[in-house]
């Protein structure tokens, strides 16, 4: 069943130019968690404030339950929201905070209590009920914006970039909570942010938006795996890029080659219509690409893998991994990234060294 | 730092002895003053005596004064903030491509004197003015209306005189409160004036108090505005300090009249704040 | 694709709101509206709509040697105590916000006090004081009170321009290897000259403007234009004084222009 639905939604903002946000048209089920994910100024806020009512479209409408509420105002809207400040009422204590929305609806005193004592008892926070928001932690404040938002029994629950104050503990933390909570409502979410990390582990569904147009739509796995754009790649995780030149197409088993700008020739996946002659960039994961000593070079570059040489310029360690900068004859540098416990000790900052990936494991989008 | 507190001394010197040369001792001066007996024709005569104080405290005719005074300042702090806050609000709050003018208009007031702004409501406000032109056309008044010389008068000239110091209080105050609150209470369904009522207004309040003050604390030390308007027959602290000071030459007097002006307005000031200090605090509903 | 209109109700409201903020500003601004139009009106009365237009109450102005002298007095005296005050004003603000120092708290409201000083109050105090010392109804007595009533207006602009400006800047100086004169004459000082060229106008103005103070302390000999006016206005009304008005709100009014709007407050 679907909750919400955006049909063909635009915005542009009065003195702008630009539309903030452009012809976005979206179905959320009911239940799902998504993510509105895209860098600073792409119109993800603008979108969501749309369906909170603080933005009014400058075309299309927004639906709830199939119901058009895009001319409502915010205030009959029955969409709950939790702001990137957290916007509590600061001359309110935190069950006042929390049972605000219940007195507007007019729902009895008693009743009204027993509900944000629920609330407040779900996210952990009952004992701190007399508490004013300043005497509060930024992870507690974090807790009473979520339970003042749930209270109302919101349709649809909308969260613009709540974790975005806290520091990186708590905000993964913060993060398993509110799923949690979330998936124990069966609340139908919007989750507004700019933390790739953070859409990938919260997402039902992640929607890529760029320059106010959604760029690519589909679960984490999804949009990880099989980016549609170099925007979409590069956004999500990291990416190696190399331009260049189609020389080939794809001929029986054998793979297209790409000539980069500083003359490699390397296999790589064919997409639909290409021709001879077209620009192309090849984008390929730190974790696809592998390492191995230089003298393995020649010897495995066959249709299906491309090997490359290269110097190690640098090695870092991050822990469970290591990432290794490898600097080709050309002047690309690449990333690689391989298991600590697997990578090899005869690769040492300042050697040289085979790159090494299956064509199956790069992208390629034409430019 | 090393040399600052040199630093520090040489950069405040001037200024320090500037305020204790003619702040400091002309106030312990006026002190003494005060208590100095009054021998009219004859100048200062040097003794210590409570009469000073005693013949106001005591006097029904300065009490009255004193009365008349503090009620001007509450009507005008009522007014001040009746009108001033719908424009702070506005000021605060639009998006109004003229709003750096609007604003100005409000400061513009202050840069005039107060002298010339009386004047222009003497004008006003005669009994032949234009003010009681306008009533007596539209029929709200049979006969015209006095506003000369009379408290009534002086209330709406003073209004205006210390309108802007109210806006000018609470614009930022208003405007420092987070517009997420107002959306985060809208989005919990409370309409826009529910909104105000349980959210803006209640996070103005420390703004609506210290406009309050300055515009109390400013009118009832006033003195040209009710000098004017008001003349002889509107008489409040200030002119009875000039009467006595300038007219009699009973200085000790208007010393002594001076200062009970004085500790009312600090002390006045300083209940006033505390109770609306504790006032603004949000209950907790029980 | 669909385009909204707004509704009617939220125009009758913008509306409502339009009338009432009009209503306020006509209240605001009336009396000054008032004392601009009778000056040029020929009718020695207020009539409304006005008779016809003359200068003839500004003829009348300048014709009288009394008026013109205190408005030369008026000016003077602004000049000099709005000098007097800058130049003891910005080190004292200087001294309040970037150093930290015992009694700092004290020092700035000791000398941002007059300005909520009941004005009767410091006049008579000064009056007394000034007799004592012999020197009432001097220039320099004069000059002394209205320094001290301006200067917070020279530290209150003063300090927030210095609050606006980073103190980094002045510690990369020192750093560079200027000493403590060369920083605040090089970085300092070009960095908080609005604020210096704001303060100093609005304690131009608030000089140019008082009358408490000087009605108490000035004589017979030198008095100043708002002074004039008061006592002129006790006993009489003419568009003479509505002239001189036009006159002393221009000049005001001229001189602000150079204060840009953030320092616009009081």
């Amino acid at each position: 069943m679907v909750d919400l639905e955006l049909r063909s939604v635009s915005k542009k903002y009065a003195g702008s130019e630009v539309l903030a946000v452009n012809n976005v048209s979206l179905e959320i089920e009911k239940g799902e968690l998504l993510c509105l994910l895209g860098p600073s100024g792409c119109g993800k806020t603008t979108l969501l404030r749309m369906i909170a009512g603080f933005v009014e479209p400058t075309a299309g409408s927004i639906l709830v339950k199939g119901q058009d509420i895009t001319q409502l105002p915010p205030n009959k809207r029955n969409l709950g929201m939790v702001f990137q400040s957290y916007a509590l009422f600061p001359h309110m204590t935190v069950l006042a905070n929390v049972e605000y929305g219940l007195r507007m609806r007019r729902i009895p005193r008693t009743e009204a209590r027993t509900r944000a004592r629920e609330m407040l008892e779900m996210v952990g926070l009952l004992e701190l009920e007399h508490r004013y928001p300043r005497q509060l932690s930024g992870g507690q404040q974090q807790r009473v914006a979520l339970a003042r938002a749930m209270v109302i029994l919101p349709q649809v629950l909308l969260l613009d970039e709540p974790l975005s104050n806290l520091d990186a503990k708590l905000r993964q933390q913060m993060r398993i909570e509110i799923r949690r909570i979330q998936k124990e409502v069966g609340i139908t979410s919007i989750f507004v942010t700019h933390d790739q990390e953070e859409a990938l582990t919260l997402a039902d569904r992640i929607v890529v938006m760029d320059k106010g147009e959604v760029r690519q739509v589909g679960s984490p796995q999804d949009v990880y795996d099989h980016p549609v754009s170099r925007f979409v790649a590069n956004f999500i995780g990291t990416c190696n890029f190399l331009n260049g030149v189609l020389e080939a197409l794809p001929a029986g088993s054998e793979p297209a080659v790409l000539k980069t700008d500083s003359g490699l020739r390397l296999w790589c996946k064919g997409v639909p219509g290409l021709a001879t002659g077209q620009r192309l960039c090849v984008a390929v994961r730190p974790e696809h690409l592998e390492l191995a000593p230089a003298a393995e070079a020649e010897r495995e570059s066959a249709p299906g893998v491309n090997a490359v040489r290269g110097r190690i310029e640098h090695v870092s360690h991050l822990g469970s991994i290591v990432e290794y900068h490898v600097v080709l004859p050309g002047g690309e540098r690449l990333r690689v990234q391989q298991q600590s416990a697997q990578s090899a000790p005869s690769v040492a900052e300042g050697g040289t060294a085979t790159v090494k990936w299956a064509v199956q494991s790069s992208m390629c989008f034409p430019e | 730092m090393e040399g600052t507190k040199r630093t520090v001394f040489w950069l405040v010197l001037p200024m320090l002895l500037e305020v204790v040369a003619l702040f400091v001792i002309p106030l312990l001066v006026l002190f003494r003053y005060s208590f100095y007996p009054f021998v009219p024709g004859q100048g200062l005569v040097t003794g210590f005596v409570l009469k000073n104080y005693s013949k106001f405290l005591f006097d029904s005719y300065y009490l009255e004064i004193l009365v008349r005074t503090l009620w001007l300042g509450f009507l005008v702090a009522f007014f001040a903030l009746l009108l001033g806050y719908p424009l702070a609000l506005f000021l605060a709050k639009s998006n109004s491509r003229f709003k750096t003018v609007l604003l100005i208009l409000v400061v513009l007031p202050l840069l005039s004197s107060a002298v010339i702004r009386t004047y222009g409501w003497m004008i006003l406000l005669g009994t032949n003015g234009l003010v009681n032109k306008l009533l007596l056309q539209l029929g709200l008044v049979s006969a015209p209306v006095k506003f000369m010389y009379t408290l009534r008068g002086v209330v709406v000239a003073l209004t205006e005189v210390l309108l802007p110091f109210m806006v000018l209080t609470l614009v930022p105050v208003i405007r420092n409160i987070d517009r997420s609150l107002e959306e985060a209470a809208l989005g919990l369904g409370a309409s826009k004036l529910r909104t105000f009522l349980t959210v803006v207004f209640p996070l103005s309040l420390p703004g609506v108090a210290a406009g309050s003050i300055f515009v109390f604390v400013l009118a009832i030390s006033s003195f040209v505005t009710p000098s004017l308007m008001g003349g002889p027959s509107v008489r409040v602290m200030s002119s009875l300090v000039r009467e006595q000071a300038i007219s009699l030459l009973n200085w000790p007097f208007a010393a002594a009249v001076s200062l009970v002006l004085l500790v009312v307005v600090t002390t006045l000031v300083a209940l006033y704040q505390r109770a609306l200090i504790s006032a603004g605090k949000w209950e907790v509903p029980k | 694709m669909t385009r909204y209109r707004k509704p009617l109700t939220s125009l009758v409201g913008a509306c409502t709101t339009s009338l009432v903020l009009l209503a306020i500003y006509l209240f605001l601004l009336a009396p000054l509206l008032v004392v601009v139009l009778m000056a040029f009106n020929t009718s020695s009365y207020m009539v409304f709509p006005p008779e016809g237009f003359t200068l003839k109450w500004f003829v009348a102005f300048f014709r009288d040697s009394m008026f013109v002298e205190a408005l030369r007095t008026s000016a003077v005296l602004g000049v000099t105590s709005a000098a007097v005050a800058t130049v003891i004003g910005v080190p004292a603000a200087l001294a309040l916000v970037r150093y930290r120092f015992r009694g700092r708290e004290f020092l700035n409201s000791l000398f941002l006090a007059p300005i909520l000083f009941p004005g009767v109050v410091l006049a008579i105090a000064l009056l007394v004081y000034y007799s004592r010392l012999k020197i009432l109804g001097s220039f320099i007595g004069l000059v002394l009170a209205h320094v001290l009533v301006i200067v917070p207006y020279v530290i209150r602009t003063v300090s927030a321009n210095l609050y606006g400006v980073d103190e980094a800047l002045e510690e990369a100086s020192l750093n560079l290897g200027a000493g403590r004169w060369r920083t605040f004459f090089e970085i300092t000082l070009p960095l908080i000259r609005s604020g210096m060229v704001s303060g100093a106008i609005f304690a131009f103005i608030m000089s140019f403007d008082e009358l408490v103070i000087a009605l108490f302390l000035s004589g017979a000999r030198m008095t100043t234009l708002p002074v004039r006016i008061f006592n002129f206005l006790e006993y009489n009304s003419d568009p003479t004084i509505a002239a001189i008005s036009t006159v002393l709100l221009c000049v005001t009014l001229l001189v602000s222009v150079f204060v840009p709007p953030r320092y616009l407050g009081f």
